[in-house]
């Protein structure tokens, strides 16, 4: 390894060591003072158990060591790098679950988390995974979870928020990058919540001592049953979270679009093969606008990394389950506001990326999506071309006419101002930034489904 | 403090009664509320799992007693 590693932006916090790029590829560095706990962590065979049980990301060690390093490591690269305020609630269910589990397993081998940071945590070949090899430290019997407080802001509340309060309370989360105040989770859950002594437990109670800490405590110990029963308690309260299916406009789009199944059949067998013309990406699908996936299978199950984006948390959900139950690892569904993307957050804005910061992706699908930008939100269409070809190199991409019932459904409660949506204007502003390769018209319908290319990269 | 299980009085005293600890290792804060907390909520569910096994063992006796 040559010249000394620049850390990547997010990696500053843990002097136990930091992640920097070379050459494309990712590595983290091991600094000495981190070297007895990471030597543990392999010695005590804990490495090994949390990654053949898929709860840690499984890495390789770089020799020799540059200098002043202890260790470089090189991680399995995770396909895709989401955020927790673009899970859906049963992904940060999992999450939290697996943190849960990796604790109880590094107490096992006698050393603990020192952190419980949502963002340590990515979905990898369709499960949550630790991608913080540095995130252990020797436990010695008598002290408290150093990562409690942490684990109640960046999990309890907005699990307890999202299921008892509003789904879209997920958007909390990117409001505070080291997780929801707990005040600030206490005053928004319902009056409900506090019958379940779990929650009345770590997120009001500790919500309480969160803002009056005494101020000259004396010291005091938790034993290794006192943290076992913590954990076990946040087991129970995580479990406890309802996964029952919410109503929303868009949970059940596909069972009340006045698609026919001919013309649903037809532009199945279409998408399909418009991808099988894009060929195999380098790294990735994009499904703009995915609703339940149905359209996103089709890349994932050809194994192409394909990240399912919708602006509905319910119809994420069930695109989530959906994937899950048929053990779908290439799949990736996630919650995306297009017209308010996620925005790059943290210290000087650069610790998590923005959406378009994570692209271009080789392949967008962009189905159904047009209109909903252009009518829904006023987005002229030079805009939605600029915004897609910083999106993606190759696209699929559907055009609804006005006539279609579904924009005049849009149109029903507005004024039209829309003179300028038509084919033409469409296809005028595409070809902009992109070459046109192929249009078919939609058999039983009077939408189009156009192939497209970039014209030239960024 | 608008929680309405604990009281400012009575909470200010389980605060005052429980501790503070560090660790070398930690680079977080952990936060004096949060290990207030871990250490009632275990004391709470210690002293649950007493009742619980000292409940246990009486119903046994009784049951022992009457079905002689």
């Amino acid at each position: 390894m040559a010249g000394s590693p620049r850390p990547e932006s997010s990696s500053f916090r843990d002097p136990s060591g930091f992640v920097f790029r070379q050459e494309g590829r990712l590595y983290r560095q091991v600094n000495p003072c981190y070297g007895l706990q990471y030597e543990r962590l392999i010695q005590t065979g804990l490495y090994e158990r949390l990654v053949e049980r898929g709860l840690l990301i499984a890495h390789k060690e770089v020799r020799p060591a540059p200098e002043g390093a202890y260790k470089v490591l090189e991680p399995e690269p995770v396909d895709f790098v989401s955020y927790p305020y673009e899970w859906c609630l049963g992904q940060l269910r999992e999450a939290a679950l697996a943190t849960l589990e990796i604790q109880q397993e590094a107490l096992y081998k006698g050393m603990a988390l020192k952190d419980a940071s949502a963002f340590n945590i990515q979905f990898h070949k369709g499960r949550p995974v630790l991608i913080d090899t540095l995130s252990f430290e020797l436990y010695e019997e008598g002290e408290p979870w150093g990562a409690y407080g942490q684990f109640c802001r960046h999990f309890v509340a907005p699990l307890v928020l999202m299921a008892h309060a509003d789904v879209r309370l997920n958007r909390l989360s990117c409001l505070h990058i080291d997780g929801i105040p707990l005040d600030l989770a206490s005053k928004l859950a319902p009056w409900r919540t506090r019958w379940n002594v779990h929650i009345a437990s770590h997120l009001l109670l500790h919500a309480n001592a969160a803002v009056h800490p005494p101020a000259n405590a004396p010291a005091k110990k938790l034993s290794r049953r006192g943290l076992e029963s913590i954990l076990e308690s946040l087991r129970s309260l995580i479990e406890s979270i309802p996964l029952r299916e919410r109503p929303s406009v868009w949970g059940r789009y596909y069972e009340d679009t006045n698609y026919s199944e001919q013309a649903m059949q037809s532009k199945t067998l279409l998408v399909d093969r418009l991808l099988e013309e894009c060929g195999p990406p380098k790294r990735l699908v994009w499904d703009l606008g995915a609703n339940t996936g149905r359209f996103s299978e089709l890349a994932s199950r050809r194994g192409w990394t394909t990240v399912a984006w919708d602006l509905d948390a319910t119809a994420v959900e069930r695109c989530y389950q959906n994937a899950k139950s048929r053990g779908d690892r290439h799949l990736l569904p996630l919650i995306q506001d297009l017209t308010n993307p996620s925005p790059g957050i943290g210290w000087a804005n650069e610790e998590r990326d923005a959406l378009l910061a994570r692209g271009p992706a080789d392949i967008a699908l962009a189905l159904a999506l047009v209109h909903h930008l252009a009518i829904g939100n006023n987005l002229p269409f030079s805009a939605i071309a600029d915004f897609l070809s910083r999106a993606c190199h190759k696209l699929i991409i559907e055009f609804v006419p006005k006539e279609d019932s579904q924009v005049q459904r849009m149109l029903a409660s507005r004024r039209d101002i829309f003179d300028a949506y038509n084919q033409q204007e469409f296809e005028k502003a595409l070809e902009g930034p992109f070459r046109i390769e192929a249009r078919i018209p939609i058999e039983g319908s009077s939408r189009v489904l156009y192939r497209m290319s970039r014209r030239c990269g960024p | 403090m608008n929680n309405p299980f604990v009281s400012n009085r009575v909470f200010a005293a389980l605060i005052g009664a429980a501790a503070v600890t560090s660790n070398a290792a930690a680079y977080i804060d952990a936060g004096t509320g949060s290990i207030v907390t871990q250490v009632l909520i275990a004391g709470a569910l210690g002293a649950l799992m007493t009742f619980k096994s000292f409940w246990l063992t009486l119903r046994r006796l009784l049951a022992k007693f009457f079905h002689r």
